[in-house]
């Protein structure tokens, strides 16, 4: 019907300028839509999106956002689960052990963890039957967990579970290779009964953001020192840090003696001249006076 | 002797100047059938069709620029093989000691090196015959006409024998208007080689004495050195000997008394005296934020971001660090944290050089907001409510 109108040559020339005349247009559009406006923006700032803040448990990544929790009493525990060894609580005691204490006192109780190079006194070995500061026993073992060791690096681990210190206890007693004496059974009663009675609490949780909050809050701005005095001018460097220092070094008000030893301890660093390491008892006294009566 | 030599020497060319240039191009045929001589051109321009007429070879310099090239690419690639696979075999990268890729930069820059030199410095002193003192043509008197509108052909001796008479007849027989017959110029007597030889040992003997007397006067004058470098000045050297100080060393022990900058030291001797230490930052919310900068960046790892000593070194390593939650380091006074932080504990290293004093401080102060976070008050927790 069409070749009425125009002959195929003359078709074949009209398809080919509608051809060239498409494909112009799709790279019009292709430039209008791609090129066009990413040259004009290509220096524009990034749109801003908001961006949640996050939230520890209550959302996201930071672990000190977590949320507030009131605290609880946990019931006492019955004795007779944690005064013997049963399997449950073993592998809790291993596992316990593996986590705590094996860097120092090793996996073995041989004293000879990764940690244990330079600690004096060395850490225990609990293969060994002499030389315990508390002794092998049940109670004295559940006791060092209490209290820690004075004196060494063995701290109290305390913040443990009662029942997961028992475990503890129970596990490091089956490293021992020695044969144990027979146990007291009075302190053993004792133990039983602390179990039977007290509970343990769980103190409350807030956000660490918010206890910073509070600390900041509850913080006093300790008074101005008076620098008139011209020993205190001498002796004195920094006047906030030094006030800070004054604030919170107890009973340096009573003795002359405390005010000394205090003030030279914190040299360099509490807001006082270095120079008063240097002070005669005199020239103490004249410092103190001066700053009792202001 | 040089007067004999000069005459022996006789004439080195003969010139025909010719009026055109198709005159030059014309009686080149003919001059070059009597075979007298080397035939060269002398003309104000460049003439088309000289070249064919004096049947001048083709260049030979781009076949010995390749040649050369080649050569170049070649010693490259044998020296870095010899040196890195031969002499001192080295892994580089992982790689084996003869590894060719690494070598074509060097190749390429000695190529080039190779080529250019090769285009230099044979055209100038292998084809143009260079150097060439005094040319007989720049002292004839037809050189003003050939810088003008003059076309001079000659015949140039060729192995130092040249018949002028001959030459004469077939430059003026193929046309030449005018026939001058050139010899080597005479040199000045100051570029003798006897006065050349005199000269160079003139400045050997100088350098012999002034070298001999410069080793005298630093002999004879030895506070005097004739050239001090900085390395030669004045200063203390640690390892050597030294008369300034009555011991005789160079290296001093400090002043007592001496702190290191950046190394202030601590008051207290021992822990129970650091128990003693006040904390003296305000707690103000800066303070306190720094100190979480602090934690976060030198304690965190360990002790745990919540100061519990659970971190995710513990499950990597079993690594047992401080619990500050616990009841004992609630209690423990700010002392004993400082103390740690500087002198180290157990297994933590100390972290003096890596805190500042007042970080160090703001430090303690964020675990006391960790521990007071973990055992919060009733009235904090209302307060938290909306």
């Amino acid at each position: 019907m069409i070749e009425r109108y125009l002959s195929p040559s003359e078709l074949r020339r009209l398809l080919s300028a509608l051809l060239v005349v498409a494909l112009f247009l799709c790279i019009l559009t292709l430039f209008a839509f791609l090129i066009v406006p990413g040259t004009r923006n290509a220096n524009a700032p990034a749109a801003e999106v908001p961006v949640a803040a996050p939230q520890g448990q209550s959302g996201w990544l930071d672990p000190t956002a977590y949320l507030a929790e009131k605290g609880r009493t946990v019931p006492p525990i019955d004795p007779r689960t944690v005064m013997s060894p049963n399997p449950e609580l073993m592998a809790r005691g291993k596992a316990i052990y593996v986590q705590t204490c094996a860097t120092c006192h090793g996996a073995e109780g041989q004293g000879d963890g990764p940690g244990a190079k330079g600690l004096n006194p060395a850490p225990r070995r609990f293969t060994q039957k002499e030389g315990w500061k508390n002794g092998p026993g049940i109670p004295e073992i559940f006791q060092t967990l209490e209290k820690g060791v004075p004196g060494s690096s063995m701290v109290s681990y305390n913040y443990l579970s009662k029942r997961d210190r028992m475990a503890l206890v129970h596990a490091v007693q089956s490293l021992g290779r020695f044969a144990r004496a027979q146990e007291d059974p009075k302190a053993l009663e004792g133990l039983a009964r602390l179990f039977a009675t007290a509970g343990e609490t769980i103190p409350n949780r807030v956000p660490v953001a918010k206890a910073l909050t509070l600390i900041a809050k509850e913080s006093q701005p300790v008074a101005r020192l008076d620098l008139r005095d011209p020993a205190v001018r001498a002796a004195v460097l920094d006047p906030e840090r030094a006030a800070q220092t004054l604030a919170l070094l107890p009973g340096w008000r009573q003795s002359v003696e405390r005010l000394a030893s205090g003030l030279s301890q914190g040299l360099p660093g509490n807001g006082f001249s270095p120079m008063v390491a240097t002070y005669s008892r005199e020239e103490w006294g004249v410092l103190h006076r001066a700053l009792v009566t202001p | 002797m040089n007067s004999e030599k000069r005459q022996t020497m006789g004439p080195a060319a003969v010139l025909g100047l010719f009026d055109s240039a198709d005159a030059l191009l014309h009686a080149i045929p003919k001059v070059r059938e009597g075979k007298l001589g080397r035939l060269e051109t002398y003309t104000p321009y460049p003439i088309h069709g000289l070249d064919e007429a004096l049947q001048l070879r083709r260049s030979p310099l781009a076949g010995m620029v390749v040649v050369m090239a080649f050569l170049g690419a070649i010693v490259a690639l044998a020296m870095q093989g010899w040196m890195s696979a031969v002499d001192y075999p080295v892994i580089t990268g992982g790689k084996a000691p003869f590894s060719w890729q690494a070598f074509v930069p060097i190749m390429f820059e000695l190529m080039v090196l190779f080529a250019t030199f090769t285009a230099g410095l044979g055209m100038l002193f292998l084809l143009n015959r260079l150097p060439f003192f005094g040319h007989p043509v720049l002292s004839s008197r037809a050189i003003r006409g050939i810088t003008r509108d003059r076309f001079a052909l000659s015949v140039e001796a060729e192995g130092g024998s040249l018949d002028p008479e001959a030459a004469t007849a077939l430059l003026s027989a193929a046309g030449a208007k005018d026939i001058e017959v050139l010899s080597l110029p005479a040199r000045a007597e100051i570029l003798d080689s006897a006065f050349i030889l005199r000269a160079l040992g003139g400045i050997v003997v100088a350098c012999v004495v002034a070298g001999g007397l410069m080793f005298a006067a630093i002999k004879l004058f030895p506070v005097l050195p004739p050239m001090s470098h900085m390395q030669e000045q004045a200063k203390l050297n640690p390892y050597k000997p030294s008369t300034f100080f009555k011991d005789g060393h160079g290296m001093q022990y400090p002043v007592p008394g001496t702190v290191a900058r950046g190394y202030l030291p601590m008051g207290p001797r021992t822990p129970e005296e650091a128990n003693g230490l006040v904390n003296p930052l305000p707690r103000t919310r800066e303070n306190l934020e720094r100190g979480r900068e602090a934690y976060t960046n030198r304690c965190a790892v360990c002790h745990g971001p919540l100061g519990d000593g659970v971190p995710t070194l513990t499950a990597a390593y079993n690594a047992k660090p401080a619990n500050f939650v616990s009841e004992e380091f609630r209690k423990a006074p700010d002392g004993r944290y400082y103390w740690a932080i500087v002198m180290g504990k157990n297994a933590m290293p100390s972290q003096a050089a890596d805190m500042p004093e007042e970080d160090r401080w703001a430090a303690i102060h964020y675990v006391r907001v960790l521990q007071r976070a973990q055992n919060a008050k009733d009235s904090d927790l209302e307060e938290t409510k909306p």
